[in-house]
């Protein structure tokens, strides 16, 4: 964009939102250029809408004038969903984070996109519910950002994720319309799920601006367990073996020693620093069926090799734990000054295999490989520890994540199980579809994005700008169509 | 003024390599910083701001580029984000990675001088002009009581006059505290009561005495009824907590060395501290000695030794007050207090030890009140937005009084307070311990009425 073509639209843009929330200053681009991830690029105006009328009007002007648009909130994105790599205008929600309603009776709330997910259920609590999807970063990830990467959490093994639990959104569409999917008071099942097609698509098909969710009751009694493991190959196993056994806890989280020293190191909340690895599990429900499944896991656990299970005394200890665990991304910027987090899904009985990989790929490379992870899912979150500022060392742990998420489709796994495709899995994702499922996924996005502006150059390979690619990797698996594939990685 | 380059910061690092690091940053604490965005929730500014420029995250990564030269430091755009900052450290707590921020934010003060002409004028007439300096503080303090003694707030207030004058707030709707223009030194030392524990120092302060003097009475005195010898040194000192929170790094460092000297040679077991922000600039002089190799070890053992007032008499194990005052009270978690020293249930126990005192907690009790040392003067925009959420939660939280432990706190959630017409003092964790220890000291009414 030149720098006339950038006034004029500046202008168009202000006369929506006003001076204050649409600018363009290089100097202010510079911090709208970074997400969680590594990834960076500069936008080239930012604006920061206060209704969902204001985002339809900035959406439409943007399309009229044919300049990409991506959508940004906490930009806790570890993906690079939220980095506007083709420029344009990046629309922020920092100011649409309002609970619009709350019916507990009908167990549904609405919200505006910039509700951060941990406000929703703290708002919810005193009214005795909760909104059970609960990434690691719910205390800053917002609902808009969940809906567009289809987010799950720890507690989603047993209750599902982020698209189980929203059941209508409000759209703005780059045609300029304000639309309504889903969202009506009863479960509908008839037509479409179209709420379900958008939850997850990263924004590449229109930008929601009022989502519903289903929220629950609060379980009357929630247990925490942690079991402790010599060495994350026995824990691995012990994840089939719970899972075997009939029980199928809410959560079921594993950790290993690197991972168990930051988490440590940052919350003090109790993690055994000598441990090989460990579980950390939940069940909740009445008093006495908890009871009777704690117990029932604690032996499992012991039986599949744990030395210890330890169940957490008080909510107190219970909390400590998990805000150990959640902050363990963060955690890592103690034992390094960059990380490389990866998302990859493996069936859960190739969970040891995987792993022992992982370890060797950390061996061959020298690059130390944290893991913490959604155990219970199968999904992996190897944590590569790097310093950017060394030459080489950005490409050289972009070169591991390849590799590592090549295992895991080769295992019959996935790319992401939760963090998106965004900028950096847009080549992997050939790993899991073939150019068909591609081609299918484009033309669905085009029907609604004709120009390809809404978040280019993500989910897509190649720039995101062309069709769907010509050449097909000779490892991707033919398939009939992308429909058909696995549901946590539909776009 | 330069523009900063077009090219995003990964392809400028990878184009032209790593630049070399500023002197005055240190690299390691600001590389702490993983932008996970984990701090944004909790940062006051971006909650009335909405840019990612002034949350914890955008500060740390401009802080980072300025570092490395892709932006200048007297850009005007940085120094805006930089000092539009409370400083109040919540990202610190809320922060998974570690990152020292508070300490990474006066590296960056410290890198570039205030922007705008008011901030400018706080330095040079409070930071570096008055709180330095015993003599003057003195007449000013006098003043100070002297006007509130001639029942100037209430002329003001009537007037209407606070609305256009500077200061005018702070002047109308002061805190309950001292107004004798003339007050008694606290003495040299004040004697343990009962089985002698230890033997402390107190730091009376610049402003808190001036203005709190009676609060520091009564921590002396619920030191003594603890058995603590309370010395109080003879040379006059101020911390530098002001100066060095504000980036006045060379005042800071000259006023921790005078502060370390006045206590030096007592045989302290400990320096009890009862303002939250002096406690926590206190507690981090090797920070504020950073430039001076030949002190900055004596200022790390000096650091070990200070104690806030309610995190030291709690750890020691309170001797249970006799004096009941029947009263609902909020406490009010004093930023350098909760964030920058992580001291957050010793003064909720110590007022719980209280009879008759039952303690309600208000939402948000850890966020700023919008205070932040001299922001509330350089920044009253911001600041009144802050103070605003604070009132509000103080009220639904239904408490008769407000017990908080810094003065700047104090002064600023009174002034609020007045001036939405709610009788809800504020008064120090220390004062109403002191209370309850029997000090016959001035209480406002409302807590006078409860005193059994």
């Amino acid at each position: 964009m030149d720098g006339a073509d950038r006034e004029r639209l500046l202008g168009r843009l202000r006369d929506v939102v006003g001076d204050r929330y649409a600018f363009a200053d290089p100097y202010e681009m510079r911090l709208y250029q970074y997400d969680a991830s590594p990834e960076t690029a500069l936008p080239d105006i930012v604006v920061i809408p206060g209704s969902a009328a204001e985002v339809a009007q900035v959406v439409k002007i943007c399309a009229d004038a044919k300049v990409p648009i991506t959508a940004r909130s906490a930009a806790s994105s570890l993906a690079g969903g939220t980095v506007p790599v083709k420029r344009g205008v990046v629309i922020t929600f920092a100011r649409m984070d309002r609970i619009l309603e709350i019916d507990g009776d009908n167990l549904r709330a609405v919200v505006e996109p910039g509700v951060v997910n941990l406000a929703l259920s703290q708002a919810l609590k005193p009214l005795g519910y909760y909104y059970v999807p609960d990434p690691s970063s719910q205390g800053a990830c917002t609902i808009g950002g969940n809906v567009g990467t289809n987010a799950g959490g720890p507690h989603t093994l047993l209750y599902g994720v982020t698209v189980n639990h929203v059941t209508g959104l409000e759209l703005a569409l780059p045609s300029g319309e304000l639309v309504q999917v889903g969202g009506r008071k009863a479960a509908s099942a008839s037509g479409y799920d179209l709420t379900g097609l958008f939850v997850g698509s990263e924004g590449t098909m229109g930008i929601a601006t009022k989502i519903w969710v289903k929220i629950q009751p609060l379980p009357p009694v929630q247990k925490t367990l942690m079991a402790v493991y010599p060495d994350v190959e026995t824990a691995s196993n012990a994840v089939s073996a719970i899972v075997r056994s009939g029980i199928l806890p809410a959560a079921i989280e594993m950790m290993d020693k690197l991972s168990i020293q930051a988490i440590e190191a940052a919350s003090h909340a109790g993690y055994p620093l000598d441990a090989g690895a460990v579980l950390l599990l939940e069940v909740d429900g009445i008093p006495a069926l908890v009871d009777e499944l704690g117990e029932r896991m604690a032996k499992v656990c012991r039986e599949s090799g744990a030395s210890e299970v330890r169940v957490a005394k008080d909510e107190a200890e219970r909390q400590a734990l998990w805000k150990g665990r959640k902050g363990a991304f963060s955690a890592m910027g103690r034992l390094s000054p960059d990380f490389y987090v990866m998302d990859g899904v493996v069936p859960r009985t190739r969970l040891p295999e995987t792993l022992a990989k992982i370890d060797a790929i950390s061996v061959r490379t020298g690059f130390k490989i944290c893991n913490v992870f959604h155990a219970g899912d199968g999904n992996l979150h190897p944590l590569v520890l790097f310093d950017a500022f060394k030459p080489g060392q950005y490409e050289a742990v972009l070169r591991i994540g390849d590799e590592i998420l090549r295992l895991c489709a080769d295992a019959g796994g996935s790319v992401t199980g939760e963090h998106g495709i965004g900028l950096e899995k847009r080549e992997n994702i050939r790993y899991i579809f073939s150019d068909d499922d591609l081609e299918v996924m484009d033309r669905i996005r085009r029907v609604f994005d004709p120009h390809g502006l809404m978040n280019p150059g993500k989910v897509f390979p190649g720039d995101g700008l062309e069709s769907a690619p010509s050449r097909a990797p000779e490892h991707a698996p033919r398939r009939a169509s992308a429909v058909a594939g696995d549901g946590d990685v539909w776009v | 003024m330069a523009e900063p380059a077009t090219l995003d910061f990964k392809r400028q690092i990878d184009r032209d390599g790593v630049p070399s690091v500023a002197a005055g940053i240190d690299m390691d604490l600001v590389r702490d910083c993983i932008h996970c965005g984990l701090c944004l929730p909790k940062c006051p500014t971006f909650r009335s701001l909405h840019h990612e420029g002034d949350s914890p995250r955008g500060r740390m990564w401009q802080i980072k580029e300025a570092a490395l030269g892709l932006v200048a430091f007297d850009d005007p755009r940085f120094q805006a984000h930089i000092y539009q900052c409370f400083n109040c450290r919540a990202c610190e707590t809320a922060c998974p990675s570690g990152v020292q921020f508070g300490a990474v934010m006066e590296m960056a003060r410290a890198m570039t001088p205030p922007q705008n002409r008011r901030d400018r004028m706080v330095r040079a007439i409070l930071l570096n002009g008055l709180l330095p300096h015993p003599r003057r503080l003195r007449i000013a303090g006098w003043l100070y009581r002297a006007t509130r003694a001639a029942r100037l707030p209430g002329l003001l207030r009537r007037s209407g006059a606070w609305k256009v004058l500077p200061l005018g707030k702070f002047a109308a709707f002061p805190p309950a505290g001292n107004s004798a223009p003339r007050q008694r030194p606290l003495p040299a030392l004040t004697p343990a009561q009962g089985t002698r524990r230890a033997r402390v120092g107190l730091l009376i302060g610049c402003i808190q005495d001036e203005m709190f003097h009676g609060t520091n009475q009564r921590t002396a005195l619920a030191l003594s009824r603890n058995g603590c010898d309370v010395v109080v040194p003879e040379a006059r000192v101020c911390c530098g907590a002001l100066a060095s929170h504000a980036g006045e790094a060379q005042t800071a460092e000259r006023l921790a060395a005078r502060t370390m000297d006045a206590f030096s040679g007592q045989q302290l077991d400990a320096v009890v501290v009862n303002a939250a922000g002096c406690g926590s600039n206190m507690k981090e002089y090797e920070l504020q000695l950073r430039n001076d190799a030949s002190r900055r070890e004596a200022g790390v053992a000096f650091s070990r030794t200070v104690k806030d007032a309610s995190e030291f008499l709690v750890a020691m194990g309170l001797r249970p007050p006799t004096r009941r005052i029947a009263l609902r009270v909020a406490y009010q978690d004093a930023c350098h207090l909760v964030h920058g020293q992580k001291v957050h249930q010793q003064p909720r126990q110590a007022l719980k030890m209280i009879p008759g005192l039952e303690l309600v907690e208000m939402q948000e009790s850890d966020w700023c009140c919008g205070s932040a040392g001299v922001y509330n003067l350089t920044h009253p925009e911001i600041s009144e937005d802050a103070l605003a959420w604070k009132i509000r939660h103080i009220v639904d939280s239904g408490a008769q009084v407000i017990a908080s432990a810094n003065p700047g706190c104090i002064l600023q959630i009174s002034m609020g307070l007045q001036r939405a017409g709610r009788d809800i003092p504020v008064v120090h964790v220390m004062d109403l311990l002191g209370w309850a220890y029997g000090d016959e000291g001035q209480a406002p009414p409302i807590v006078r009425r409860a005193m059994a």
